[in-house]
């Protein structure tokens, strides 16, 4: 059982963080400007003989990928502010579970992830032309599947900081980006080398992304891209979550005091 | 029942080990077989050296941190199969711990306030109360960050007692207080005990805070308690005494002390001396025999802060 | 010696040890020796196989060298600002201040820092676009010495401006040396000839030294002149960036004086 008072607590104590945080609300706009600027410009001209659907995967792909960026970095800059504020002691000294307390990251990480998403959308349109909406109904189930993987990756994180405590913080910044470069997001996992290929086709992102980016290509829609992505997101998540617990539990033999030093 | 019963709570750290599975560090027992109980409107002081095991107890006492073996029960029913329930009673503060620095007290408060299950108009009339009990309401809409220790200090005291708990645990609660805000901060204990029957678990380094307000003190040492009793009880096992005189001839008086073999300190033209209360008056004849005079005396009986020196020197 | 005459000379042992520091500190954070070698690597790999799907290996290689110099420059820019940083996040600044340090020593220790910083990690780059693309940006030529030469000079100009902004608002601002930084990528033409963008951002763009640094590594078969004309323009460019940051930041700091340098470590 979960008490719906403790999530709202909780998810208000981070939306009151972010409103005093001018920087780190900066930070949630800067940089998906940046990717999305440096990646398109690029992109625009390394495509200017292969034509523009080539551009519009890019760009549609790269529009999404924030999302993934955004609900992965929510859940695990909780956590990480907690450990940095040392609060993770008063915390866990009231009645909330982790359960509760990964229910408000995750409606917090969907709140923000809309945002970011909407945001680069209107950037996507006003620099490159791209519409996001192009893609059609494909958009509800992509969004939904890429949703799960922000917060699977995030709630991994979240157990190694759990465990680990504020030694692990650089883990919360490089983690969610390696799955840039391997995920499938910016190019299909086909151009890497195999045993990167092998590891890009166990994550359910690479799925995702071939819809966006084969549906921009022209290429016939394949039904189970979906189905696999939807299926290795919930396994990914249903292991990080029994992660998390796994691993708390193991640092309440230690004390959650050390995860502050 | 008593708000808290606590039955052969032992906790021994695991092993670290490197990478490469070596011992780093071997298992250590922190706590070891304690039992005691914290009866209710009693406020228990929990002392001991650095080392001696007060926060790894304060720590399972809140399930930050898990026992290796014993019982903690809060109002008979059992912490770690009821710990949601209990927690909305166990109110907890600690100069050790912070609080999100870019969130304002009154937004800190809010939380906590919510986290404990408080409504609107309860989080309202508690939160505006205890920042005026506290002196801290002109805080309000300050960040937690930009405070100085004792404002944050006072915030978390705020926050300890929002949910109007039975019982609650207080670590080092006036460090860093200026001595009439700590004073305030006593009182406030106090009256809290004596209107409402709060308890308190009380831990502390101000051997004199703790004489004031505690009912009784549990002294550990090396994770076992070795004293359960109170503060003047305590004090009474030391039988040195401190006599301070001031003499007309400092040079004779202190080659007279030394020839007895007792322990002084010169301090200007006062003589203080560490002597046993049953014999002040034997030491002071002596003095007036030998010709030194004293215009001023006084005796400073053993403290709860000389026991705790006592045996803090045998623990090394 | 009175003050006066402490600011005419410039003691290269103690701007030396102002680059040692942060070498020091560097050598011992683990993690912040692996950023900067992790966020070469990845934009290295990001681009390289972005490009290598569209356009193919030549393309690959062009935009992999681009890459390779910019964040040649980028991380020395990052190591000149975190040094100031540090001193202020570990409320030493006051105490490197009140030595015979003189503020002019302090920038020619930042410049001691650029080089090998820049060095290493353009050397290290290098080695990651060939191990993984078959790249050399280093295969250019000799026109990379003059390149990562300016760079080298931009990436202490940038790292004095972080150290202004830090100088005069504190470490409420921290956040702003990585924006300041990474956001002359996206109008210094690093990752894209700017010919791509809105013409109002080209002409800011050209009053900046990069776009024409990254026009050569961009094209290094372009006609002599072309080259030579570019690097003309990107050196006095660069040197007269430096010479503004440099004043920039000393009347900043100066001016920092009068409310107390440990005001800043808030």
């Amino acid at each position: 059982m979960v008490d719906k008072n403790r999530i709202y607590a909780l998810t208000t104590r981070y939306i009151y963080q972010l409103s005093h945080d001018r920087w780190h609300l900066a930070d949630m706009f800067y940089w998906p400007f940046f990717d999305l600027t440096a990646m398109g410009y690029m992109a625009t001209w390394v495509s200017r003989d292969a034509g523009s659907s080539w551009l519009s995967s890019i760009i549609g792909c790269m529009v999404l990928w924030q999302l993934v960026v955004q609900t992965n970095f929510v859940v695990s800059k909780n956590a990480l502010l907690e450990l940095i504020s040392a609060n993770v002691l008063n915390l866990f000294t009231t009645p909330i579970q982790i359960r509760e307390w990964l229910t408000a990251c995750f409606i917090l990480s969907a709140i923000a992830g809309c945002t970011v998403l909407l945001f680069c959308s209107l950037i996507a349109k006003a620099l490159f032309g791209y519409n996001l909406l192009s893609l059609g109904w494909l958009l509800v189930p992509v969004v939904i599947n890429l949703y799960l993987s922000g917060i699977a990756l995030g709630t991994f994180v979240t157990a190694l900081l759990f465990y680990y405590g504020i030694r692990a913080q650089t883990a919360t910044y490089i983690l969610g980006w390696i799955f840039g470069l391997i995920g499938g997001s910016y190019y299909p996992a086909d151009v890497l080398p195999l045993p990167f290929w092998l590891i890009a086709r166990s994550i359910p992102l690479s799925y995702a992304f071939d819809v966006v980016r084969y549906h921009h290509l022209g290429t016939t829609f394949i039904w189970h891209n979906l189905l696999a992505a939807a299926i290795l997101n919930t396994l990914y998540l249903l292991l990080a979550t029994s992660l998390v617990r796994r691993l708390f539990s193991r640092t309440l033999r230690y004390g959650l005091a050390r995860l502050t030093y | 029942m008593n708000p808290l019963k606590v039955t052969n709570l032992t906790k021994t750290f695991p092993a670290q080990r490197t990478f490469w599975g070596t011992v780093k560090n071997p298992p250590f027992t922190a706590v070891d077989n304690v039992s005691f109980e914290v009866q209710e409107g009693e406020i228990l002081g929990l002392l001991g050296p650095n080392g001696a095991g007060k926060t790894t107890t304060i720590q399972m006492l809140l399930s930050t941190l898990k026992p290796t073996s014993g019982e903690i029960a809060y109002f008979g029913k059992n912490f770690f199969t009821n710990r949601s329930e209990i927690l909305t009673q166990i109110g907890f503060a600690s100069a050790y711990v912070g609080l999100p620095k870019r969130l304002t007290v009154r937004e800190n408060l809010e939380v906590y306030g919510r986290l404990y299950g408080l409504n609107r108009e309860q989080r309202n009339t508690r939160i505006k109360k205890y920042l005026e009990e506290f002196g801290v309401d002109h805080l309000a809409n300050r960040e937690t960050g930009a405070l100085s220790a004792g404002e944050t200090t006072r915030v978390m005291l705020a926050k300890a007692f929002l949910s109007y708990p039975k019982i609650v645990l207080l670590d080092e609660p006036t460090a860093a207080l200026d001595p009439d805000i700590a004073q305030d901060i006593r009182q406030f204990i106090l009256d809290r005990r004596e209107k409402d029957g709060v308890s308190f678990l009380f831990t502390s380094h101000n051997m004199g805070e703790v004489t004031e307000v505690c009912d009784r003190v549990l002294v550990l040492q090396h994770g076992k308690i070795i004293a359960d009793d109170t503060p003047e009880a305590l004090a009474a096992k030391v039988s040195m005494a401190h006599l301070e005189l001031l003499v007309n001839d400092l040079e004779k008086a202190t080659t007279r002390i030394s020839k007895r073999g007792l322990p002084y300190k010169v301090h200007g033209h006062l003589l203080e001396i560490e002597v046993n209360e049953h014999a002040i008056a034997q030491i002071l004849q002596e003095l007036t025999h030998a010709g030194i005079t004293y215009t001023q005396i006084s005796i400073r009986k053993p403290q709860l802060e000389d026991y705790f020196v006592m045996i803090a020197k045998q623990a090394k | 010696m009175k003050a006066g005459e402490r600011m005419k000379t410039v003691n290269l042992r103690t701007s030396f040890a102002i680059a040692q520091r942060y070498l020091y500190t560097l050598s011992r954070d683990r993690w912040l020796l692996f950023e900067m070698f992790y966020w070469p690597a990845f934009d290295i790999a990001l681009y390289g196989y972005v490009s290598a799907w569209i356009g193919g290996p030549s393309t690959t290689c062009t935009v992999v060298s681009a890459v390779v110099f910019w964040h040649a420059m980028l991380q020395a820019n990052f190591a000149v600002a975190r040094n100031f940083l540090g001193e202020l996040t570990s409320g030493g600044i006051t105490n490197l201040f009140a030595t015979t340090l003189s503020l002019r020593e302090w920038i020619a220790g930042c410049a001691m820092l650029v080089v090998p910083i820049s060095m290493v990690v353009f050397c290290l780059c290098n080695v990651v676009s060939y191990l993984v693309f078959g790249c050399l940006p280093l295969a250019i030529g000799l026109i990379t010495i003059p390149l990562l030469t300016l760079l080298m000079v931009n990436a202490l100009s940038l790292g004095l401006i972080s150290a202004t902004l830090l100088t005069q608002f504190g470490l409420r601002v921290q956040a702003t040396i990585f924006i300041i930084g990474w956001a002359l990528a996206l109008a210094g033409g690093a990752y894209y000839p700017i010919g791509l963008l809105p013409s109002i951002v080209q002409n800011a763009a050209r009053l900046t030294p990069l776009p024409y640094l990254f026009a050569i590594i961009r094209t290094p078969d372009a006609v002599t002149h072309t080259v030579l004309q570019n690097i003309t323009m990107a050196a006095a460019l660069s040197l007269a960036y430096l010479a503004l940051a440099i004043l920039i930041f000393r009347a900043t700091f100066r001016r920092s004086l009068r409310y107390g340098l440990a005001r800043l470590t808030f």
